[in-house]
């Protein structure tokens, strides 16, 4: 066995305890786990690229798909997380190189943060998913078979609850209009936020070629809630002689599910963003008399104070985000009529990409502990780093991937 | 018997004297030292039973469907059953049975001693691929119990994503599983090729059947991911229904039938180069010549390996692929032909003027030789995209890949399993029952498979479940042909299991082949040879002398006497 002596594993090549017998020495051992390692390797990447190959097919056939529904992925997050993966393959890198070095307490360190890192991407990763399930941009059939469209959330809830109460409506043999109560505001602001603001913008500012500007507008401030009930109700398509935009308001707003009731809730929050903010250059001023009791300066939305700075005052800021995160520069997808057909597959392909690598991670991870666990236990030295060597391959790999991942979904228009 | 074997003057076989004493089958006792086992001979066994295992209940399953057609009303079952009847034949035989066949059971005991190492590289990985196997198994078990599943062993959607039976994840879980123990037995035999080759032995050293095996790794390691996320992208749409496939999300069916042919053209060579690599060393040792043009044979396993990548288009011919799409993959498939006629001209030139023994292993080379030919010639008709749009789906196409897949890899492997039975277990199996036994598979295939050549002409589609009278003659000649195959394997089975019992003891060459294996005792002791075994060319039998006395071969020096 002397003879094969090679290299830095001369340390206990005779006594080796982890000297497989069927091996002649530990370079032998150790180049073939390395050749196994890199094969499976290749292996995982073909895995992935199965999901690779989808994406350019989908991408090929549907480039529309693609360019409108990669709005709704926030680039913020995603590069942060990029980021995380690239410190994590960072602190991996030196830990192999700790083991092999000798430095124990390093290695344990360096593994310890790896760790660290993997759990905020995946938390990252799921505050991602929070958002997009809870705006329901999911994949394909739940996507499509929303069952509340336009309504998320707690929302959602809600408009079960309501739903329950149509369907007792409806059983009355009388059909006597129940009395309606005044609008909710809260829940108004809810409902309109995911239904009406994809047109009409979360402050009611109206979003170009989609809907108006509601702000200060002397038609709403003539009408009553009934009135303005009605009009929502029935929408005003762009034939009807009293359309001023050439653009279709569709009846409540694109949602038959909603009750009167609901429509209420949201005349509330029509009430509130259709005020003149500040009077400044609002065209149509409201007279005071008329004024509502004077509204605090609150924004009409709920703004949540990121724990970075926004993007305009931080190098790596996030953009301010509303209420439930949805943000007001995109379009709701769920009522969009400009939305492509079949953009929920670029949901369904967001999903499957990042759920494999998620679980990537997760196994990473464990990976990682089981490490930390022999690291502790002082099994890995200059003549003996062969998991470490290799655990370390598999973490860079799942960061390539993301690499990958990242620009293909949040920034390829 | 042991007595005779130590009576062999020193030296005269490496490691023979031993050989009744200690082996790896009877090193330590006891279920779980197998199932906790390393070694790759006991791995390799184990892999062993359980495949004919599945090779009975795919075989069983196939004799009813068969039955089933003696006449075209309804004999045994209903519709449904025989639906899921063919499809567990598919599922079965494919993933549970072929693809493992050769290389797990068979690859696994002979490899490491054929490259004159311990053991394969990562002894760990290759018990874990084996319970993979099991789990497998157990999955698709599990889909039976749940209710069967009808789609076909290709599961093509949107049939499997809205099938009423619930088997279906079960299954399409279990063929993952399997894939990972494809991939892990594939990783390993590639890296213990590269790695634990005995010194003295180079790349061109290697006996054919390694280069068979090193090819069909390649082709596991490389192709079986692909199936790996296209079963479970079948999971999740059928699941949860991520529109990726179902049209009636968005999806695209015939992305389906790309992904799933990507591996499963590929699989197919899975199946057919390491038989082919067993024909390699059967016809050259019972020819008692050496290979011709060992290299050609060696480079046209990689590029049959190569070549089975570019030509899954071909299954997809009437789905709906352009035409331009349609010609290249035509054009493509008939390359195949090439490396594979260059093996086959190979073989038959090898047994030219050779001397050639007519025992049970060669009978089977023989029979795959003339069953591959007619099974690859019949493969160009279906490359052919004028012809292929009339034999599309008929019998002519099950002809087809049975006389590739059972006439190639199932005769190989019943080969194979003769050749190296008496190293296996170190028992002699009853000869002229052998030849019997090969003469009825040999009959029975033809009359199976060669009547749906003719039915499938006619038009006779597959998977049908009746069919009118024209057919009935070639159904009936058909179904008798299946029970003359399956009496030879019950005859198989009586007689291979005899030995184990009263079987005379192996002589550590029976058959007089160079290669590593025959240089050490039958059965191997664990560390697979006791003493180093001198390499050489695997095909140079000049120095290999027949001893009545023992059986077997013995290894003498130029001047004849035992060295
Ligand atoms: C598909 C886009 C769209 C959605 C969704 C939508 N609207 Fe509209 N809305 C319009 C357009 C376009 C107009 C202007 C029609 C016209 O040209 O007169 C309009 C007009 C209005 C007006 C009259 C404004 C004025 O000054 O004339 C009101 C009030 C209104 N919408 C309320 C709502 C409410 C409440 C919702 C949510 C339930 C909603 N809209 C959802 C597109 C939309």
């Amino acid at each position: 066995m002397s003879e094969a002596i090679l290299g830095e594993h001369r340390v206990g090549e005779l006594h080796d305890p982890h000297l497989a017998h069927h091996f002649d020495s530990s370079t032998q051992q150790f180049s073939a786990a390395k050749l196994g390692m890199w094969i499976f390797l290749g292996t995982e990447i073909l895995l992935f690229s199965g999901l690779f190959c989808l994406y350019a097919v989908f991408r090929g056939n549907h480039p529309e798909v693609f360019h409108y529904a990669h709005q709704f992925l926030d680039k913020n997050w995603g590069a942060l997380n990029t980021l995380v993966l690239i410190l994590s393959s960072f602190t991996m890198a030196l830990a192999v190189r700790s083991a092999q070095t000798n430095h124990r307490r390093e290695l344990i360190l360096f593994l310890g943060l790896t760790l660290l890192l993997a759990v905020d991407f995946l938390g990252i990763k799921a505050i991602e998913y929070t958002h997009k399930f809870r705006e329901n941009l999911v994949w394909g059939k739940r996507f499509l078979e929303d069952p509340h469209p336009g309504l998320v959330g707690a929302g959602a809830v809600q408009a079960v609850k309501s739903d329950e109460r149509q369907v007792s409506e409806n059983a009355r043999p009388s059909q006597a209009a129940p009395a309606l109560a005044p609008g909710n505001k809260d829940r108004g602001r809810d409902l309109f936020r995911v239904t009406c603001a994809a047109c009409h913008g979360l402050a009611g500012q109206g979003m170009p070629g989609l809907g108006k500007d509601m702000r200060g507008s002397s038609f709403i401030e003539g009408l009553d809630d009934a009135g303005l009930l009605a009009f929502i109700k029935k929408g005003r398509q762009p034939n009807d002689p009293l359309n001023t935009t050439g653009k279709p308001m569709p009846p409540k707003g694109g949602n038959p599910a909603y009750t009167d009731q609901d429509l209420m809730d949201i005349i509330a929050q029509v009430r509130v963003v259709a005020k003149p903010k500040g009077g400044g250059s609002a065209k149509v001023a409201a007279k005071p008399s008329e004024a509502a009791p004077p509204v605090p300066e609150e924004p009409p939305f709920e703004i949540h104070k990121s724990f970075l700075q926004p993007a305009a005052e931080g190098p790596v800021g996030l953009a301010v985000t509303p209420a439930a995160g949805h943000r007001a520069d995109v379009p709701d997808p769920r009522h969009d009529p400009n939305r492509p057909a079949n953009a929920q597959t670029f949901f369904s392909i967001y999903f499957l990409l990042t759920g494999l690598h998620g679980i990537h991670v997760l196994i990473g991870m464990m990976v990682i502990s089981w490490l930390l666990f022999r690291a502790l236990r002082d099994e890995f030295g200059p003549s003996y780093f062969t998991p470490v060597d290799l655990g370390g391959l598999y973490w860079h790999l799942v960061d390539v991937i993301w690499i990958f991942l990242f620009p293909l979904l949040y920034l390829i228009k | 018997m042991a007595t005779q074997t130590s009576t062999i003057p020193a030296g005269g076989l490496a490691g023979a004297r031993d050989s009744a004493e200690k082996n790896y089958l009877n090193e330590s006792k006891g279920i779980l030292s197998w199932l906790t086992t390393l070694d790759h001979k006991r791995i390799g066994v184990m892999y062993l039973i359980c495949i004919l295992g599945a090779f009975f209940l795919g075989g069983m399953s196939a004799v009813l469907l068969r039955t089933e057609h003696l006449s075209g009303t309804p004999n045994l079952m209903e519709a449904d059953a025989y639906n899921k009847l063919f499809t567990l034949h598919g599922a079965v035989m494919i993933f549970l049975f072929i693809i493992p066949g050769i290389p797990a059971a068979l690859g696994n005991f002979v490899l490491p001693i054929m490259l004159g190492a311990k053991d394969v590289a990562f002894p760990r990985l290759n018990l874990c691929s084996w319970y993979l196997w099991v789990i497998g198994a157990v999955c698709a078990l599990l889909s039976l119990l749940l209710g069967g599943f009808d789609t076909g062993w290709t599961f093509y959607t949107p049939y499997s994503t809205s099938s009423p039976f619930q088997g279906v994840i079960p299954i399409v879980t279990g063929a993952f599983i399997l894939g990972f123990s494809s991939i892990f037995t594939g990783l390993n035999f590639i890296v213990t090729i590269h790695k634990l080759r005995a010194p003295g032995m180079g790349w061109f050293k290697m006996p054919l059947f390694l280069w068979g095996l090193y090819s069909t790794a390649l082709i596991q390691v490389l192709a079986t991911p692909v199936l790996g996320i296209t079963l479970l992208l079948l999971i999740v749409e059928r699941a949860l229904g991520v529109g990726i496939f179902d049209p009636a999300l968005g999806g695209d069916p015939v992305l389906f039938q790309h992904f799933f042919w990507f591996y499963s053209h590929p699989a197919v060579y899975i199946m057919i180069v390491p038989a082919m690599g067993v024909i390699s060393e059967l016809i050259s040792v019972f020819s008692r010549k050496h290979i011709f043009s060992y290299q050609f044979i060696a480079y046209s396993s990689i590029a049959i390996a190569a070549f089975g990548f570019i030509v899954w288009g071909h299954h997809m011919f009437t789905s709906g692929q352009s035409e331009l799409m349609n010609t290249i993959f035509s054009l493509l498939t008939f390359s195949v032909a090439i490396p594979s006629a260059i093996k086959v001209f190979n073989w038959t030139a090898t047994m030219y003027k050779g001397s050639i023994v007519f025992k049970t292993p060669q009978l089977y080379a023989l029979s795959f030789l003339f069953l591959f030919g007619i099974g690859g010639l019949t493969g160009l008709f279906l490359a052919t995209l004028s012809t292929d749009i009339h034999l599309h789906d008929t019998y002519f196409v099950v002809a087809h890949f049975h006389y590739v897949m059972f006439g190639g890899t199932v005769i190989a492997f019943l080969g194979a399993l003769h050749y190296w039975w008496p190293k296996m277990f170190g028992k002699m199996y009853n000869e002229n029952w052998g030849r019997v036994a090969c003469l009825l598979i040999f009959i029975g295939f033809n009359m199976t498979f060669f009547t749906q050549f003719a039915m499938g002409s006619q038009g006779m589609p597959r998977r049908y479940f009746n069919y009118t009278e024209g057919y009935t003659t070639y159904h009936v000649v058909s179904t008798i042909g299946s029970y003359i195959m399956a009496v030879g394997f019950f005859v198989i089975a009586g007689y291979l299991y005899y030995s184990l019992i009263r079987g005379r003891k192996a002589p550590d060459n029976p058959w007089g082949g160079a290669s590593l294996e025959w240089q050490t005792s039958s059965p191997p002791p664990v560390e697979n040879f006791k003493k180093d075994p001198i390499v050489g060319d695997p095909y140079d039998f000049s120095n290999l002398k027949y001893d009545p006395a023992i059986g077997g071969y013995v290894r003498v020096d130029a001047q004849g006497v035992a060295s």
